[in-house]
Order: C-alpha cells, then structure tokens, then sequence
C-alpha cells in the first residue's frame, strides 16, 4: 500500500508522526531531539512543520468524517497514511495553497477507491488474482456455508421476488451476465436491468431480515 | 431538524434504503465515470449509506453461497418463466399452468412406466486403451483420453458428469435450464456455454479454451462454493476461470489442503487440449471405407456407407474432427453424395 511513497516522504512522514506524537502525549516537546545530518534536514524540518500546522491539525476532523464511511476491511489509519503521504509528494513536487481541501479530497478519493474495489465485481479479475502467489482453500468451510434453515430461508428470500425480479437477479448473480448481457437476452433497457436488480437485493434483504435477521447480519 | 410525522420517517428510511439498494447495484457492476460525482455526494451526505450497502452485499454473498443444486433448481424454475411472461403475463401464467398441469403429468407417466427419457440419461463410461469421441443426448461433446472413466449422469435440473480419472476435453452444448457440471476429487467446474479440457491425474488442471468455467468445492454429498484464501490469509472471490486461462488444483500433502491456481494457458497445455483434434482423412487421400473404421473414435458418430460403390470413394485434404458438419457438406454439396444424419449415425448414399 505505501510503496507508491518515495523514500524522502516516508522518512519524513516517520517524523512528522513521531513530532506530533509527543505533542499529542502532553511530553515536553525535545527541542534538543538528535535527528540524524542529513543535507535535506532544514527543508525537512519545514515540511514538517508544515505538515504539522496545515495537514494534522485536521487529523480529528478526517477520522469523524471516516468512521463510518470506510469498507469494513479497511482501516481508518490506512487512508489516513495513504492520503498523508500522496499530500507530502505534492507539496514536494507543486507546492498547495489549500491544503485541507486538498486533504478531504485525497481523503474521500482514496476511500472511494477502497469501497469500488471491494464491491465491485470487475476488479475482481484473474488477472489480479495471478499476481498473487497462489490459493490455499482452507480446511474448515463450514462457516461460511449457509446450512439447514439458513438454506432454506435464502432459498424463499429468491422465491419471494416478482418472476421477472427474479430471473434478471439470478441471471447476474448466479449465471454472472452483464448488465449489457442481461439487458439484450430480455430486450430490455441496462437502466431496468438496474432498477430490477436494486429492487431485487433489497427485496432478497428485508424478506431475511424479517425472517430471521441473523442471516443477512453474519 | 425539521421534525417528521411517522409516515414521513418511514418513507424516509424506505427511500434512503433504495439509494442505498441501487448504489450497491452500480459499485458490483462497476461504477461508470459519470456515476462516481453522484455516489461522492452520496456518500457525504449520508454516514448510513455504507453500512447500508454492506448489509446489501451480505445478503448476496449470503445468497451466491447456497448450495449449487439448490441454485440449479432456482435457475431452472426461474428459466421456465420464460422471458414471454414479461410481455403477457396473464395468458403465459394461464398457459403456464395447463402446460405444467401436462408436463407433470406426463412426467409422472413416464417415471411410473420408465419409459426411455433422453433427459433422465445415465451412462458409465468404461475405460479403453485409446482416446475417443463420445456425443451425448443433448449434443454436448466429449474427448475422453486413453484410460479414462466417467459417469454421466442427466436429469431435468442438471447434466452432470463424474470424472474418476485421466482427461476429457468437453465441448458443452448450451443449455441454460440445466447447467453442466464436472465434479473431480471433491472439486465442481461449472460451465457457462464452454469448451474446456480436465485432467486428473495427481493434480487436476483445467484449460478453458472458450467462454467461461465456474469453481466450486463439494464435501461428501454437499455442494458449497470454494472458500479460498490467498498468500496473504484473506478470503478472495471464487475463481472464475476464463478463456485462455489454466486452473490447477495440487494437494499439498504437509498442510493437507490444496494450492488452486489459476493462471493464463503455456502453449504446451493448450496443444494438449486439442491434442484429440485430428484431421478425419489423410492428406494425400483415404477411402470412405477407411475414413469409416475411424470415424466413430473421432467423432462419436458412425459412419455407414449405405451405397457399396462409395466405398471406395477417395478423399484428400485436412478435415477437422471437430467439424463433422463442414466434411458432410463438402461430400454433399461438392460431390453429390446424399448424406443423411441421426442422432448417432451418418448414412452416405442411398440403400
């Protein structure tokens, strides 16, 4: 995640946290901190008073905004790093002038990717997947395997959509058309195939819900 | 805030559990560019919509997890609908009825006095000491290796075929009632209108070489979906195997669990794929007679010549086993020899 990040912004970044840390701790601030002699230290020294005064100061703010906007496996801290270190590049690079828009932006782009990435079913390709080294099917999967009345429940949950709900939900859920694909077989318009399928899922979720609220919760 | 009446809240909620159901629609097909502005909004001005999103996406994991029989047995049901119903419903749900009034009927019927049903077929394949074609009763085509055994097994919600060891190729006729199936060491590969080999020997590879395979996991009689971790410990989606791409399933004796990899097809596997895919004559030429003795092995039909002076008709070229039809045509159309096809056997010439 953070390998996009050059190796002056991650130094920085190291230290720019451990300053605010102390700050944050109620520690006398250490003007006499040994920081190792490096050339870039004054301009680093700057960039992280800069980003001390225009950039954390809004950290409070940020995690508000966050705390119930972030898919659930992703960390609030993750986006929060990602957006620091693509603002310290920036600043290297351009120099901004409004920083806690720029901020909010980079913050709220960033969790959008996260929540696209973890809903939809386009970016998960095989190509993705090949870029890993392999897959290990775990031993017990039982867990995750709907069973007895759970079966059953999911089962009427289907049943009770209207016919063409139904057909157009199970033609993208289980047969894995297109919206496009689904849309020419049935002559209908991509926007109904939409429609029909938004219906269906909310449908499919207050039918469990009422029925037994655990299913649609675990 | 402005203060709502229970009726206002209510239609509040209902509404905003509608945005919610249709944003989750548009991030699993994919959010277009001119989409992302609006969801942005959303997403501002509703701390919920999150939250109500996932509870979405559970519900259809919860529901893509059920067992693939109950699945065939939805989708089927879901199938004779038909998209007709869509357009009159009154007299198709009418029609409907009087037709599954007659179908269930005659099924009753014919299951009482076991009458011969091309959709209730059941077939063990024994095994031989050389590669051959064998059609099956829905025109699906399989190319089953030296020393290989399977099970066939047909019913009116599913086709399901068992290998027990070596290599098929199956060239899948589509049929949206009834999905077809292999099941292989504990494993279920799904096709979606495909053309694809499997191998089971220590490991088991599939080389999809035309639309797309499905991967599921079976334990005893139950059927669930594959729950597969990647290296670094999180549960990724099932694997859907594409065109151009190998799955391979390898036991790894230390953990007792299986590495399942899927990755794009060498050029080796894809040769060995259509390894079957022989030409039905010689270049330089072979008699009907000849072309006859092997026919069947490589193309699952019999080959009869009914009139003995085609026997020794000579023909040149390369033909495709796989191309029955474009080789009947040529003798049809180019020179002149009556064909005549059924579901097993070809008849040149008259009687």
């Amino acid at each position: 995640m953070h390998k996009d990040r050059g190796p002056s912004s991650a130094h920085l970044l190291k230290l720019c946290v451990f300053l605010e840390r102390r700050k944050l701790s109620g520690e006398a601030f250490d003007t006499n901190i040994s920081l190792p002699i490096l050339p870039e230290l004054k301009d680093m020294t700057d960039k992280s008073e800069w980003f001390n005064r225009e950039v954390l100061i809004y950290e409070p703010e940020l995690r508000q905004y966050l705390k119930h906007r972030v898919p659930s496996n992703v960390q609030v801290d993750d986006i929060l790093q990602e957006s620091y270190a693509k603002i310290l590049n920036r600043f290297e690079s351009t120099g901004i002038k409004n920083p806690k828009s720029l901020l909010f932006r980079i913050v709220k782009d960033i969790n959008i990717d996260y929540i696209r990435k973890k809903y939809s079913r386009k970016t998960i390709s095989i190509g993705g997947l090949n870029e890993l080294d392999g897959y290990r099917i775990v031993g017990d999967t039982s867990k995750q395997k709907p069973q007895g009345d759970e079966v059953e429940f999911l089962k009427k949950a289907i049943e009770s959509l209207p016919g063409k709900c139904r057909r157009i939900f199970l033609m993208r859920h289980f047969e894995n058309l297109s919206r496009q694909q689904i849309a020419s077989k049935l002559k209908i318009s991509p926007k109904t195939v939409d429609a029909q399928l938004a219906v269906g899922v909310k449908k499919c979720h207050s039918f469990l819900q009422k029925l037994k609220p655990e299913v649609s919760q675990s | 805030m402005k203060n709502l009446n229970p009726y206002d809240r209510r239609s509040k909620v209902s509404e905003k559990k509608e945005d919610a159901a249709m944003w989750y629609t548009k991030l699993e097909r994919g959010l277009a560019e001119e989409e992302l502005e609006g969801f942005k909004q959303a997403m501002d001005a509703d701390e919920t919509l999150l939250r109500e999103i996932e509870s979405y996406s559970n519900t259809v994991e919860a529901i893509k997890s059920l067992p693939s029989d109950t699945l065939s047995s939805l989708e089927s049901e879901n199938e004779r609908l038909s998209s007709s119903i869509l357009k009159f419903p009154h007299l198709w749900i009418g029609i409907a009825a009087l037709l599954t009034l007659f179908v269930g009927g005659m099924y009753s019927f014919k299951r009482h006095f076991h009458f011969n049903d091309p959709s209730l077929y059941r077939e063990h394949i024994e095994p031989r000491s050389y590669s051959f074609t064998h059609l099956l009763p829905d025109q699906s085509t399989l190319r089953i290796g030296e020393n290989s055994t399977l099970l066939v097994k047909y019913s009116t919600e599913q086709r399901e075929v068992t290998l027990g060891r070596g290599e098929v190729y199956f060239d899948v006729h589509p049929d949206s009632v009834r999905p077809f199936t292999v099941k292989a060491d504990g494993f279920a590969i799904q096709a979606v209108g495909t053309a694809f080999n499997v191998d089971v020997s220590a490991q088991i590879g599939v080389v999809v070489t035309e639309g797309t395979v499905r991967l599921s996991l079976r334990r005893d009689s139950e059927s669930m979906f594959a729950q597969v971790k990647n290296s670094q410990d999180q549960i990724v989606a099932v694997p859907l195997i594409h065109e151009g791409q190998t799955l391979l399933i390898d036991p790894d004796p230390s953990t007792k669990s299986k590495m399942i990899q899927v990755r794009e097809s060498t050029e080796q596997e894809i040769e060995k794929a259509f390894s079957w895919r022989e030409s039905l004559v010689d270049y330089d030429g072979s008699s009907l007679r000849e072309i006859a003795t092997q026919f069947e092995i490589k193309t699952g039909y019999r080959l009869v010549i009914a009139d003995p002076e085609l026997n020794d008709f000579v023909l040149g070229g390369i033909f495709p086993s796989d191309d029955v039809s474009g080789f009947l045509e040529v003798l049809e159309k180019g020179y002149g020899i009556p064909v005549k096809r059924t579901q097993r056997e070809i008849i040149l010439g008259r009687r």
